[in-house]
């Protein structure tokens, strides 16, 4: 971002009268517009074959990921162990077996949700997660301190952390491609790449409905149920499914926003530094308590 | 400055008191638990003992473990004060072979046994029946015990174990196990998802094993004995075709049906004079069966088993194993046409009654118990009888295995069909009402099987065709268009469903060009006629590249061949780039 004397200005103006009112800070997480305009990807699992091109597209258009040969894209004995992502990777697929109809693995892609309400937006104290209006759900590198609150509020354990990395150590999660692609009007990577078209990717809105259908023609083949459209308050990733949702490692969250339990505390603790400052004030008063009755004991004796 | 200390030492005490009681408490709960565990363990010897008892069985049923019966009878009972018996039939008839089964079971006035427990049964109340129990089997134990024979428990917790029946497969049995006793089977996979990790999950035992095991041992109740054409046909054979030792019909019954002008059909046989009671009742089928194989024994004739578990054998046939097994006469015609009412809207539906009963394991598959025609219970408007449902949804219902519709999308989710169906839409589709409902009885004859490609292709038709979509990292996929129309219309016309259904001289074709006129010679929609190569979007319609994948690549999955002809992996189809230059410099 250019910045010049008149934007400084202006922000430095900005910043003192919403700490001067104090009002503007209620534009928290749970708070942001939601529309069903926004985008979003609706995964079928059903069609996924596991083939991981998604990883590997995901590799290269990301480019401060770390990066990996063809070959490790191409072993298929990756898929034995249940990965999560780290931060070499922002999105991993993993093999399911599929009990009720055996030599049929269910395979799911897995990455940031990127949720309506998020709670990493909510938890992170300096401002360096952003929930853009398009939908992506992205990290500042340059805000972060590292305290690592994302990790600990993300209802899905999706923000990774660089521990290998000694002084500019980064979180590290899917960004939604928003600076290399959605910006400038593609896709992700990842959907671009999938060769079974198992990503849609679209107005949330319309993929609800068209995931809506696609349960309707097809009753026996997905569960009736589309993962990410109530969850936490809902989540920009859609997902269908033939087995149910947790049998393929979706955890089972209530349908309120995340932020709903975390911020009432958060941010009680520190309205208007009062509670802080009351803390303070009792301390202080005991102490003065104890100093005074001290000094009283002293000159009795 | 006094009172403070006094108050110190005060709360000082409580605390030590405290740590100590604590202390004690966790080392009682302790030894509690040890008792626990040194129970079922001994529990699971005798249990053992039990199912190692030689029991005569042919062939496939001495793979199976004998289950025991739980004596619960929570009708009368309740919940019971000590934990239920469980009580191991077959070890008692090996047992007691030599003095029969009226030791236990009582006789009617005909001479014939009933199978109730105990002999001298009295239900006027709980205690009352809870004694004739005792009596029964404490009484014979105790008499076998006396004449110096081995014998069974004769004290109160020999017999009611503290055991939950589900336990004695469960080796090492999880902390949880407790809370979860009651939904535990409900989903075994929750616990051993998968055979590599199951030996830590649950005692050395993949979720398989385990469940067969499981399923053998622990359910409630026995597998239900499923009267199918190969029992049918094998009594039918022993017992020189007469049908009416089994079937009885009582003359009231046989008065009745002559005063209405019917005739006697399999269901009346069935039901017998009691209306109720039908052969798959316990009640019913039990003195029926048993009683006839017992005689017959004595008359050193061939004779059905006596022991639970070679009747109940949870083993189901399936329509290829009974193949060559004759199915039964029936009074029913071959052919039918279904007409229900003359000024239908639709026309009727031929029905090749003897066809369908070849691809069926029972009557009952398609008529349940009551063996009557649909129409009987499923009335044009519903009738409590047919639970409310009409005749309509009993013949085109999608969901249910039972009718027409239902049973041929089962059918179309078979390996074969698959390959095409699972891309088309599930259940009725408008254009083909007319195929079922043609109105006569020659469309069943006039099956035609689909014709040799080759007077269908336009002329300039290649027999191998080249993909090129992915040329940037991969060498051309080459498309075998020849080879899959032909197995597709093999596949098609070994089966006598497609046979029927695909009446179109092109109707294979529609699995993968399924838009757009079909006609013999000429050129039909490509894929990349509807398909885009970049994304529309405001259309759903997948990508080119998303297109071959799903076609190709969900047929070869649905199908499930072998990887030579239904490739399913990436090098299957494609062939890298890199790595053949590779290859050709060497």
């Amino acid at each position: 971002m250019k910045s010049n004397r008149r934007g400084f200005l202006k922000q430095i103006a900005g910043i003192g009268s919403l700490t001067l009112f104090g009002k503007g800070s209620k534009a928290h997480a749970s708070r942001l517009q939601v529309s069903a305009d926004q985008f979003g990807v609706l995964v079928d699992t059903t069609r996924c074959v596991g083939c991981r091109t998604c990883e590997k597209a995901c590799n290269e258009i990301n480019e401060d990921l770390p990066r990996k040969t063809s070959k490790f894209f191409k072993d298929e004995s990756v898929l034995e162990e249940r990965r999560r992502m780290d931060f070499s990777s922002y999105t991993v697929v993993n093999r399911y077996e599929n009990h009720s109809d055996q030599g049929k693995p269910v395979f799911a892609k897995f990455q940031c949700m990127h949720c309506l309400y998020p709670a990493c937006v909510s938890a992170c104290i300096v401002g360096a997660f952003t929930r853009d209006a398009s939908g992506a759900v992205i990290y500042d590198p340059w805000k972060c301190i590292g305290c690592r609150y994302c990790m600990a509020a993300c209802p899905f354990q999706v923000p990774a952390y660089e521990f290998s990395n000694v002084l500019t150590p980064q979180v590290r999660k899917c960004t939604f491609c928003f600076e290399t692609r959605i910006s400038e009007g593609g896709v992700p990577a990842c959907v671009q790449s999938c060769p079974m078209e198992a990503m849609t990717f679209g107005k949330r809105g319309d993929l609800i409905k068209q995931a809506r259908e696609r349960i309707k023609k097809y009753p026996d083949r997905y569960i009736p149920d589309i993962y990410g459209e109530k969850e936490v308050g809902g989540t920009a990733w859609l997902y269908l499914s033939s087995l149910p949702f947790d049998k393929i490692d979706f955890p089972k969250l209530g349908y309120h926003p995340a932020p709903g339990y975390t911020e009432p505390i958060q941010h009680a603790i520190f309205k208007w530094f009062l509670p802080p400052l009351g803390v303070y004030a009792a301390l202080g008063g005991i102490m003065w308590f104890l100093k005074s009755k001290k000094k009283k004991s002293k000159q009795d004796s | 400055m006094n009172k403070r200390w006094i108050v110190l030492t005060v709360v000082a005490c409580a605390g030590i008191c405290f740590l100590l009681f604590s202390g004690t408490a966790s080392l009682r709960s302790e030894e509690g638990k040890t008792e626990g565990v040194v129970e079922p363990s001994r529990v699971e010897e005798k249990d053992i003992d039990a199912t190692k008892q030689p029991v005569s069985g042919e062939g496939e049923t001495e793979t199976l473990v004998e289950r025991p019966i739980l004596i619960t009878i929570p009708e009368i009972f309740g919940e019971i004060e000590r934990p239920p018996v469980k009580f191991y039939h077959d070890k008692h008839t090996v047992a007691l072979e030599e003095e029969g089964c009226d030791v236990c079971h009582p006789k009617d006035e005909k001479e014939k046994l009933l199978f109730t427990f105990p002999k001298e049964r009295d239900e006027k109340s709980e205690d009352v029946l809870m004694n004739s129990y005792h009596d029964s089997c404490i009484g014979c134990h105790n008499e076998k015990l006396e004449a110096g024979k081995k014998t069974g428990p004769v004290t109160c917790g020999e017999c009611h174990v503290m055991d939950h029946p589900k336990a004695e497969y469960l080796p090492v049995l999880p902390e949880y196990y407790e809370v979860l006793r009651d939904t535990y089977h409900k989903d075994c996979i929750a616990c051993h998802q998968e055979p590599a990790k199951a030996a830590e999950d649950a005692g050395g035992l993949d979720w398989k094993s385990f469940y067969v095991k499981e399923k053998m041992l622990i359910e409630d109740t026995w597998p239900k004995v499923f009267f199918d054409y190969y029992l049918h046909d094998k009594h039918d054979k022993s017992l020189e075709e007469k049908c009416e030792l089994c079937h009885y019909l009582s003359p009231e019954m046989e008065k009745k049906l002559a005063a209405e002008g019917k005739e006697p059909t399999c269901q009346d046989w069935l039901r017998e004079i009691d209306e109720e009671s039908s052969l798959t009742d316990e009640e019913t089928a039990h003195p029926r069966c048993i009683n006839c194989h017992l005689d017959r024994k004595e008359e050193n004739k061939d004779a059905g088993p006596v022991y639970c578990k070679e009747c109940h054998t949870g083993v189901e046939r399936t329509i290829e194993e009974m193949a060559d097994v004759p199915r039964q006469e029936c009074s029913q015609e071959e052919k039918i046409l279904i007409q229900i009412e003359e000024d239908a809207r639709m026309k009727g539906v031929p029905f090749n009654h003897k066809g369908h009963q070849e691809n069926t394991r029972s009557c009952q598959d398609c008529h349940h118990e009551t063996l009557l025609a649909c129409r009987e219970c499923h009335t044009l408007d519903g009738s409590e009888e047919g639970d409310g449902i009409t005749l309509a949804e009993a013949y085109h219902e999608v969901s249910s295995p039972w009718s027409c519709v239902g049973c041929h999308e089962i059918e179309k989710k078979k390996a074969d069909c698959a390959g095409c169906h699972h891309l088309m839409e599930n259940g009725l589709v408008e254009s083909a009402c007319a195929t079922c409902h043609s109105g006569s009885l020659e469309s069943l004859d006039n099956i035609k099987k689909l014709d040799v490609p080759e007077k269908l292709y336009p002329d300039e038709l290649k027999e191998e065709m080249e993909i090129t979509i992915l040329e940037d990292e991969y060498k051309f996929s080459k498309f075998p268009h020849d080879k899959i129309v032909k197995k597709l219309i093999a596949v098609s016309n070994d089966s006598k469903l497609a046979s029927y259904f695909h009446t179109g001289e092109m109707s294979v074709c529609a699995g993968c060009h399924h838009l757009g006129p079909m006609e013999a010679k000429q050129n039909l929609p490509l894929c990349n006629t509807c398909h885009t190569v970049r994304k529309e979007p405001q259309k759903s319609t997948p990508t080119l590249l998303g297109a071959y994948h799903q076609q190709c690549l969900g047929c070869h999955k649905e199908m499930g061949g072998e990887e030579e002809e239904m490739p399913q992996s990436c090098d299957g189809c494609h062939e890298e780039k890199d790595v053949a230059i590779a290859e050709n410099e060497k």
